[in-house]
């Protein structure tokens, strides 16, 4: 594996990270007042729905990056972006609604900045069926490219229509004591570490699933 | 017949999903040439055709028409000037013959649309079912068809993938007349295809593209159809064109 | 100018070659009525009134049915190798995709009144005075449904099975249309409808980015 030496280094950090992460969360965190300890969730859910934002703008970079110049690797790192990317908005909408079924006694409400998780996910899920069945196809990375372009100048467009739409409040903002900020932090950390050794790992197997379908070819 | 190239490459390579496709290949189209290209599938000729074409980017190299460099605008007169023959008719099966041709005809800014399209149908013989939708033609009448309707713009170059495919004989020596009347009119002709016997006596040059590189290429005179098949077996070790 | 008159050309090629193939307008439309009748089935036309709640229900119609007609427009064009002819044509790339995006618009527009006319007929849904701010209204809608449906058409032409992604990857990004189409059109039926209102220029806004990334997109999608 190429980029084995960062890969073990992102993976341990992103462990060690975590590992703190949740030890602050579950230990040095205050409980909440009005929620309760469900409240805790948010050290993990904000993070990921700031990493998603983070990965899908590469996403989008890295697709310009290939239309512009037809490199592969830009096509490798923008689908594992976009991947990568994906599996954290997954944890958003775990992650929200059990944090949120405490609140509204119910799994799901249909509020502004849910929502449009949930859009996007329904997105990136379409960018995935097309990776699917275009498989084989010379042009599919070009055309994932596209796809992920618009996708992406979507994204706003679609957080203010919702926003308009929906007007259930979603917990605004919750004040923090220092003891929760650091475990924020961490938390932000842990989540943006993790996120990056996912980003390697997924980059490097895309990499050499592309050169074993190359070798095969010519064999 | 000399003369300087009016479509060419130089140091053409090409990617495809990371494999190279093509390398390092040059070929020069001069006008009243007619220039044959040979090689086993997968060679590249398909790739080659297209950047030729500018349906696709040069990976590395240069695509030169006129003697200068393509840009987009360059791009854009080729196209003006390009006529491509495939096995596909490139019609439109719900418009009537002369609706397909006045509309391609418009489409490349030719003048006076209506009197060259008359022109053109009338050559091809098929003047009397101007006005019968082509989905109803026969594959003979549609390939004719197919012909008039590459000739509307007058292409000063011309590119034929595989054309003498499904030709009966008669069809075939009336292609094979058609590119040596445009030879005669110094116009530049690539014919990619796997049938030598028509086309080899008209033929000025022999390219042979093999893994993506030009693996032989010389002169067509003095070359016999069991010559070349030599040559091609040589080059690419496979058994070569019928 | 060239490009205008390239783009005539074009749209005049299509809308004679649709008015003479037929099946893929007639199936269109066939499809959006039998949609409507099988609303009407679900939800008992008799205890819902649709005038509160059709609004969004008809956009939801006019997205399957025109998403059907779109999905093959790019595609129609494989069939003997037309596209090729295109794109090896001087044509400019740009004109190709606005000629058919201004089909598809055409298209959808008569789609929609068709719609309207049937659910008067079956379900009484009337318009009467809102009818100028409704036709506004829509119209400013499918203008962007046309420009995405249009790019994503001809990014999936060649793609196996482009028939069945292409709604499935179109929809998701259509979430605001099809919010703003519901909100407008209930508030173009009722009293006081103000032309500066927020959701319509979120929906120009729309048509205005979409349709230019899309004319910018379109040379990707169709090249090698």
């Amino acid at each position: 594996m190429p980029h084995r030496r960062w890969s073990i280094l992102l993976w341990s950090l992103a462990l060690a990270a975590n590992s703190a992460a949740l030890y602050m969360v579950f230990l040095y965190a205050p409980v909440e007042v009005q929620m309760g300890a469900v409240q805790k969730i948010f050290y993990y859910h904000v993070p990921s729905a700031i990493a998603c934002y983070v990965l899908l703008f590469l996403a989008f970079l890295f697709s310009a990056l290939y239309l512009w110049r037809e490199e592969p690797l830009y096509d490798h790192l923008a689908h594992s972006a976009a991947e990568v990317g994906w599996v954290f908005i997954t944890l958003v909408l775990v992650t929200g609604p059990i944090w949120g079924h405490s609140a509204w006694g119910k799994w799901w409400v249909w509020e502004p900045r849910l929502t449009s998780f949930l859009i996007l996910w329904l997105t990136y899920s379409a960018y995935f069926l097309l990776r699917l069945f275009s498989r084989g196809d010379a042009r599919a990375a070009k055309i994932a490219a596209v796809v992920a372009i618009v996708a992406f100048f979507d994204v706003p467009i679609v957080h203010k229509a919702i926003s308009w739409w929906g007007s259930i409040v979603h917990p605004r903002k919750v004040v923090l004591e220092p003891a929760m900020r650091w475990t924020f932090f961490a938390g932000l950390a842990s989540v943006f570490l993790l996120a990056a050794a996912l980003f390697l790992t997924r980059f490097d197997i895309q990499r050499a699933e592309a050169l074993r379908a190359e070798k095969e070819e010519w064999a | 017949m000399s003369g300087d190239p009016l479509l060419s490459v130089s140091g053409l390579s090409k990617r495809l999903s990371g494999r190279a496709v093509l390398r390092e290949v040059n070929l020069n189209l001069l006008p009243g040439q007619l220039t044959l290209l040979l090689g086993p599938n997968g060679a590249g000729k398909t790739t080659l055709t297209r950047i030729l074409t500018t349906l696709s980017r040069p990976g590395r190299g240069v695509l030169t028409f006129r003697g200068s460099r393509t840009t987009e605008s360059t791009r854009v007169r080729l196209r003006a000037e390009l006529g491509y023959i495939s096995h596909q008719t490139f019609l439109y099966a719900h418009l009537t013959a002369e609706e397909n041709l006045l509309f391609f005809a418009r489409l490349y800014g030719v003048p006076d649309p209506a009197s060259r399209a008359a022109a053109l149908l009338e050559e091809v013989g098929l003047a009397g079912v101007k006005d019968r939708v082509v989905g109803t033609f026969s594959r003979g009448m549609q390939q004719r068809l197919s012909l008039a309707r590459v000739l509307l713009p007058d292409p000063s170059l011309l590119i034929l993938d595989e054309p003498y495919a499904g030709l009966d004989p008669e069809g075939s020596r009336r292609l094979t007349g058609l590119m040596a009347s445009l030879k005669a009119r110094h116009r530049a002709l690539l014919l990619v295809t796997h049938e030598m016997e028509d086309c080899l006596p008209i033929a000025d040059r022999v390219v042979i593209l093999h893994r993506g590189a030009v693996a032989w290429e010389g002169p067509a005179e003095g070359l016999t159809v069991e010559g070349l098949k030599a040559r091609y077996f040589e080059t690419t070790g496979e058994g070569g064109p019928s | 100018m060239r490009f205008i008159k390239v783009v005539a050309v074009l749209f005049l090629k299509d809308f004679r070659e649709e008015l003479r193939r037929k099946e893929d307008v007639a199936a269109s439309f066939l499809f959006a009525l039998l949609s409507l009748v099988l609303f009407a089935f679900a939800l008992d036309p008799t205890r819902v009134d649709l005038n509160e709640t059709g609004s969004g229900l008809l956009w939801l119609v006019v997205l399957f049915a025109g998403s059907l007609f779109m999905s093959g427009s790019f595609r129609k064009e494989t069939e003997n190798g037309t596209l090729y002819a295109l794109l090896l044509s001087p044509c400019d790339r740009g004109a190709l995709y606005v000629g058919k995006f201004l089909l598809n618009f055409l298209f959808l527009l008569a789609l929609e009144a068709l719609l309207l006319l049937f659910a008067y007929l079956l379900l009484d849904f009337r318009v009467s005075d809102g009818l100028p701010a409704l036709g506004a209204v829509w119209a400013l809608v499918t203008f962007g449904y046309a420009a995405v449906g249009t790019l994503f058409s001809a990014l999936l032409a060649q793609v196996r099975g482009g028939h069945v992604i292409f709604p499935i990857l179109l929809f998701p990004i259509l979430v605001p249309l099809v919010i703003a189409a519901a909100t407008l059109t209930e508030q173009a039926l009722s009293p006081g409808f103000s032309w500066g209102n927020q959701w319509l220029r979120l929906v120009g806004l729309f048509d205005i980015l979409f349709f230019t990334a899309s004319v910018f997109l379109f040379e990707f999608a169709v090249e090698e």
